[in-house]
């Protein structure tokens, strides 16, 4: 990525790896799997064990490496060297054969088609966001993904994100010395703030980026026509009534596209929904024949 | 029903007559985030989606 953001994304990631852990936490394959939050469950009981996956932005791996524990095939890309070299220490650790890391920039297109393979799904997880051009990112990861493939995105909402933004500022000026209130807002994204590197990790990711930028729905879709993507869901939901169980269903189930009333309706909600996960939301789809 | 009724046509009214129009965004927005807030509830079906780990 030659762009001035790149060069401060990538910098940015090289001094704070993401979403980063005490390698001491993880001595087993069975670490791995006991550490996985549910929606990595329910990724990896959604797509078959015959596929092959391409985890971008892997970061410092935990997804793609938990991935790999029942399957053949699973790359993991990013840019940032010193995340690579983590996920590398974790590979070596645990032994993962069928995990395969890469350095790559997903803005150069050269590098892209450098990787010489297609996959049956690909995970482009809070990415995108990031690389100071989206949707040049989402067409050059579409060149890595196999007709009929599957395809996750996912960005922080324009709406969804207001909440994360406020407490940004909040931090930056009334709290600005209040350890408690900082770590109240992180432990609202994980949960408890036991594996320090891990805090480090997420209160960088969400409150020191230098550069991020939030998208809508309409956006998404708009991406998908252009690029011969159907849609599939959204999580949270984007329809209308309520919800399936995403623990029972499953992802990538088919679902009608929301018109924009519903969009916005859903969105205004979101402000609220995904505050806790400062606006995030993942569309699910496929690439057609 | 009927008192509802009432209090929305007195509102309406005093608008009106006060030419009070300036106030109409601020109910709308009141609306719509009283809107949010009663529905707007975190499902239980939503597990956390960012934290993968």
């Amino acid at each position: 990525m030659a762009t001035q953001v790149g060069n401060k994304v990538q910098q940015f990631y090289n001094q704070s790896p993401f979403p980063d852990y005490e390698l001491e936490k993880f001595n087993s394959k069975k670490d791995l799997e006991i550490a996985a939050y549910p929606f990595a469950r329910i990724l990896d009981k959604s797509i078959p064990k015959n596929a092959s996956i391409l985890d971008i932005g892997t970061g410092t791996g935990q997804l793609s490496a938990f991935l790999s524990l029942r399957r053949k095939c699973v790359w993991g890309i990013d840019f940032s060297d010193s995340s690579l070299n983590k996920a590398e220490k974790l590979k070596e650790k645990l032994n993962l054969g069928s995990w395969h890391l890469k350095k790559v920039d997903i803005l150069d297109i050269n590098q892209i088609k450098k990787i010489g393979v297609k996959f049956d799904y690909i995970l482009c997880l809070g990415v995108l966001h990031h690389t100071g051009d989206a949707y040049k990112g989402f067409k050059n990861i579409l060149e890595l993904l196999k007709p009929n493939g599957f395809i996750a995105i996912g960005l922080y909402n324009k709406f969804g994100r207001i909440p994360l933004k406020t407490r940004k500022l909040l931090t930056k000026t009334i709290f600005k010395n209040n350890q408690k209130v900082k770590d109240y807002f992180i432990r609202l994204q994980i949960g408890n703030l036991k594996d320090k590197e891990r805090a480090r990790g997420w209160w960088n990711d969400q409150y020191l980026h230098p550069h991020e930028t939030t998208h809508t729905i309409g956006e998404v879709l708009r991406w998908f026509k252009k690029n011969s993507i159907e849609y599939y869901e959204t999580i949270p939901s984007s329809v209308p009534y309520i919800q399936s169980d995403v623990e029972i269903c499953g992802v990538w189930n088919k679902s009608k596209s929301p018109n924009s009333l519903i969009r916005f309706y859903k969105q205004l909600k979101w402000i609220h929904q995904t505050s806790k996960e400062g606006g995030y939301w993942i569309t699910f789809g496929r690439k057609k024949c | 029903m009927a008192n509802n009724k009432s209090l929305l046509g007195e509102m309406w009214s005093f608008l009106k007559v006060r030419k009070a129009w300036w106030l109409l965004p601020i109910i709308i927005m009141l609306l719509i985030v009283g809107i949010i807030i009663i529905f707007g509830q975190s499902s239980a079906l939503s597990p956390i989606i960012y934290a993968l780990f």
